[in-house]
């Protein structure tokens, strides 16, 4: 049956798509084509087929999903408790470390503090109590081990300065993941679909969240532009170039 | 549930009120429960994959911004479980919806309506199988594009937001969907003249 051109028309008419010229004309149209008039009520004829067509579920629907998300629900309370006990702990650990660092620093600070033949006093203080062996130390061999240990004192400073670490760098040197409140991981867990299968993350490589919104904790990596995540722990999933959405979400630099 | 009590209900789910979202399920499941037997073919397929995409929406509500309608992010959702789940292992449709015992039709589909009698009834049931015969032998996307228009009634904007559309798609799409129906459905011998009176209450018998 050759188509009206108008065919088109005819369906966005039908689906009130068409503004009120647009709709007049279509409507002009429909009564001088007979094409177009036959069609149209085919169109409505079958939406009307439809507008029957829409079923009730099984009985006991309803009740049969809020019992699995009661289920879902309930045993996520025990991994709360794991997560409490791990939230503490990652609560202690970077103080404890900022602590030690500091410790670190002061220590350092105080010894380049002193006057630098600390070194040589220490060695002055070997050749007293070892004995005659060698009389006292002569001078350059003072001023050397003096330069020395003043080196290392540089290296030490230096890398404690640098040594600026954020909560999430702790977190991750000491292999724990930075904790989400639900929002983030609705966020997350949103972005973590159609991943390809991948290998594992490296064994130093520290994930940089945990999504403990389902049954088992859900772990995400960070790879150069990508992103690796597991919700089992065997199998890992890849998705490309989602690295910078992640860390925008979690504040990461 | 007005749009309000709609947004309301959400924002108890999203702050932790587990079984507030019952109120969603049951506002619908009727519409998430027929767009997933229309697309798949089959009640037992449609009452899993309906039961995911609430499982899923409840899990993810914490994504849900305000600013689309609740049921264009819950079809979203519907269609994407109901299409992965066609195109895993190259599924296409099962046929028990098209099935000619009228018993066991009749008991699956749950078509007995007083607004028509016996008779009709029957006639209605073999035009729903003959319509869903004709939904199975299109590709998906025509299938899911008729089915939201037609049955869940949504616009062409929502249908582009459900299924990442431009509207100029959306229209040439579904105007060519509707018309490879109607095609099937002559040619399968089932499109009636004259269906459209047959469903006013005491219209013409």
């Amino acid at each position: 049956m050759p188509n009206c051109q108008y065919e088109q028309q005819i369906s966005l008419l039908l689906d009130g798509e068409l503004s009120g010229k647009d709709a007049s004309l279509a409507e002009a149209h429909l009564r001088t084509c007979t094409d177009c008039a036959k069609r149209y009520e085919e169109y409505q004829n079958l939406s009307s087929l439809f507008s029957d067509m829409l079923s009730e579920p099984p009985k006991g629907f309803a009740e049969s999903v809020m019992a699995q998300i009661r289920a879902e629900e309930a045993e996520k309370v025990v991994p709360i408790t794991e997560a409490k006990k791990r939230k503490k702990k990652s609560a202690f650990a970077p103080l404890l470390a900022t602590a030690a660092m500091l410790a670190v620093i002061i220590g350092v600070v105080s010894i380049a503090g002193r006057n630098v033949p600390t070194g040589a006093s220490l060695s002055q203080n070997r050749v007293q109590t070892v004995g005659t062996r060698q009389a006292v130390p002569d001078a350059e061999s003072q001023n050397a081990s003096a330069e020395a240990a003043e080196a290392v004192l540089d290296d030490n400073l230096d890398t404690a300065a640098e040594g600026s670490m954020d909560t999430e760098s702790f977190a991750a040197v000491l292999g724990v993941s930075e904790q989400l409140d639900a929002e983030t991981t609705a966020e997350i867990r949103a972005l973590l679909k159609d991943g390809e299968k991948t290998a594992a993350p490296e064994e130093d490589q520290e994930p940089v969240c945990t999504l403990t919104d389902q049954k088992e904790d859900t772990l995400v990596w960070i790879d150069g532009e990508d992103v690796i995540y597991t919700e089992d722990g065997e199998h890992f999933l890849r998705i490309e170039k989602l690295a910078d959405t992640i860390k925008e979400i979690l504040e990461i630099k | 549930m007005t749009r309000e009590e709609e947004s309301a209900v959400i924002l108890q789910v999203q702050q932790g009120d587990a079984n507030a979202f019952e109120a969603l399920v049951t506002a619908y499941q009727k519409q998430v429960y027929s767009l997933a037997l229309r697309t798949v073919g089959n009640p037992e397929d449609a009452a899993d994959l309906s039961q995911e995409a609430f499982l899923r929406a409840y899990r993810s509500i914490g994504s849900f911004r305000g600013d689309s309608k609740f049921s264009v992010w819950l079809y979203r959702l519907t269609t994407n479980i109901c299409i992965d789940f066609l195109r895993s292992k190259g599924r296409k449709p099962t046929v028990s919806l098209t099935m000619e015992n009228d018993d066991e039709e009749t008991q699956e589909l749950d078509v007995a309506d007083d607004r028509f009698d016996p008779e009709e009834n029957i006639q209605r049931a073999e035009l729903q199988r003959a319509v869903q015969r004709g939904l199975n032998s299109l590709p998906e996307e025509f299938r899911t594009i008729l089915i939201l228009r037609e049955l869940e009634g949504m616009s062409y904007a929502e249908i582009g937001e459900i299924l990442h559309l431009e509207e100029g798609t959306v229209k040439s799409r579904l105007f060519r969907a509707r018309s490879r129906l109607c095609d099937f459905l002559k040619q399968d011998g089932n499109l009636p003249d004259s269906y459209a009176s047959k469903t006013r209450k005491g219209g013409a018998k």
